[in-house]
């Protein structure tokens, strides 16, 4: 069974997932470890496995690979992590058992997708065309030659189904209190509050 | 310029699928992904070989009379897309 990749993170909370989708160094896996303090679970923080019959995003076993410059926002975390060097660039893994036992999320149906795009000034969070979100997806889709027709379906059918968002990227709290605002509580309104 | 009385016909092997604000098709021949606005993917259905560009440039005026869009030289545009990308057969 070959399942379309995606360079995306994916939280799962209450039963729906997010997707958290844009190229390295976008905030995916500080995004995903903010969102883990916050009680979501993890599916992925760099890779989304869309299972190519039912959607459902499934659950990736590699470990959270943080770089430096996300870490120093949890300073908690680094008891837990592990130095490494890739490519020449500093990076810390985390097995996501080490923060809590049932982090690993289950297969969960896609309900909302952010693309996010690099920012420096004031976090901005605005609803996205389904066309430029395909777009944007098509280019972070890792495996695209190997399903073909097969990932467009698959592709159009998670658009279909979830709200879509672009994200431009400023402070860390000031993104997350956005998507918790705008995004959280309309795929999973019981549990905006998971603080 | 495409002759106002061609019937443009979609290729058999490119797959369409919608969006709300548009639609995506793919062609399975080329492996090659294009995105629609919602006019051109109006266009695209119309291609099945029953209309004229002359009768499609008319069904798109009808849907937007008041439009300062110049509809006629558009529709001829999208056309010419979709047949310089290889997406339309000969009818």
């Amino acid at each position: 069974m070959t399942y379309l990749r995606i360079h995306a993170a994916s939280i799962v909370v209450g039963e729906a997932a997010l997707m958290l989708c844009g190229p390295n160094g976008a905030g995916k896996t500080t995004l995903t470890l903010r969102f883990i303090a916050e009680g979501a679970r993890v599916l992925s923080d760099d890779e989304a496995w869309i299972h190519p019959l039912t959607t459902l995003i499934h659950p990736s076993e590699r470990p959270l690979v943080v770089k430096q410059s996300g870490l120093h926002h949890f300073p908690h975390y680094a008891s837990l992590a592990t130095c490494f060097e890739d490519h020449g660039e500093i990076v810390w893994v985390i097995d996501p058992r080490s923060i809590r036992d049932d982090l690993r999320g289950v297969p969960s149906p896609c309900r909302a997708i952010i693309t996010l795009e690099p920012g420096d000034g004031p976090a901005d969070l605005r609803p996205a065309s389904q066309r430029d979100t395909f777009k944007k997806l098509l280019q972070q889709c890792m495996n695209f030659p190997d399903l073909g027709p097969r990932a467009v379906t698959l592709l159009s059918r998670l658009i279909q189904n979830s709200v879509l968002y672009e994200l431009r990227r400023g402070c860390l709290e000031e993104s997350v209190e956005l998507i918790k605002e705008k995004v959280l509580c309309r795929i999973s309104p019981s549990t905006t509050t998971i603080t | 310029m495409l002759d106002a009385d061609l019937k443009p016909i979609a290729r058999d092997d490119v797959q369409y699928s919608p969006l709300d604000d548009g639609a995506v098709i793919y062609d399975t021949g080329h492996e090659r992904v294009h995105v629609l606005n919602s006019t051109a993917a109006y266009i695209w259905n119309l291609c099945d070989g029953s209309s004229t560009i002359k009768d499609i440039q008319a069904e798109i005026e009808q849907l937007a009379p008041a439009s300062r869009w110049p509809v006629p030289r558009k529709v001829e545009e999208v056309l010419t897309y979709f047949e310089k990308e290889g997406l339309l057969r000969a009818g």
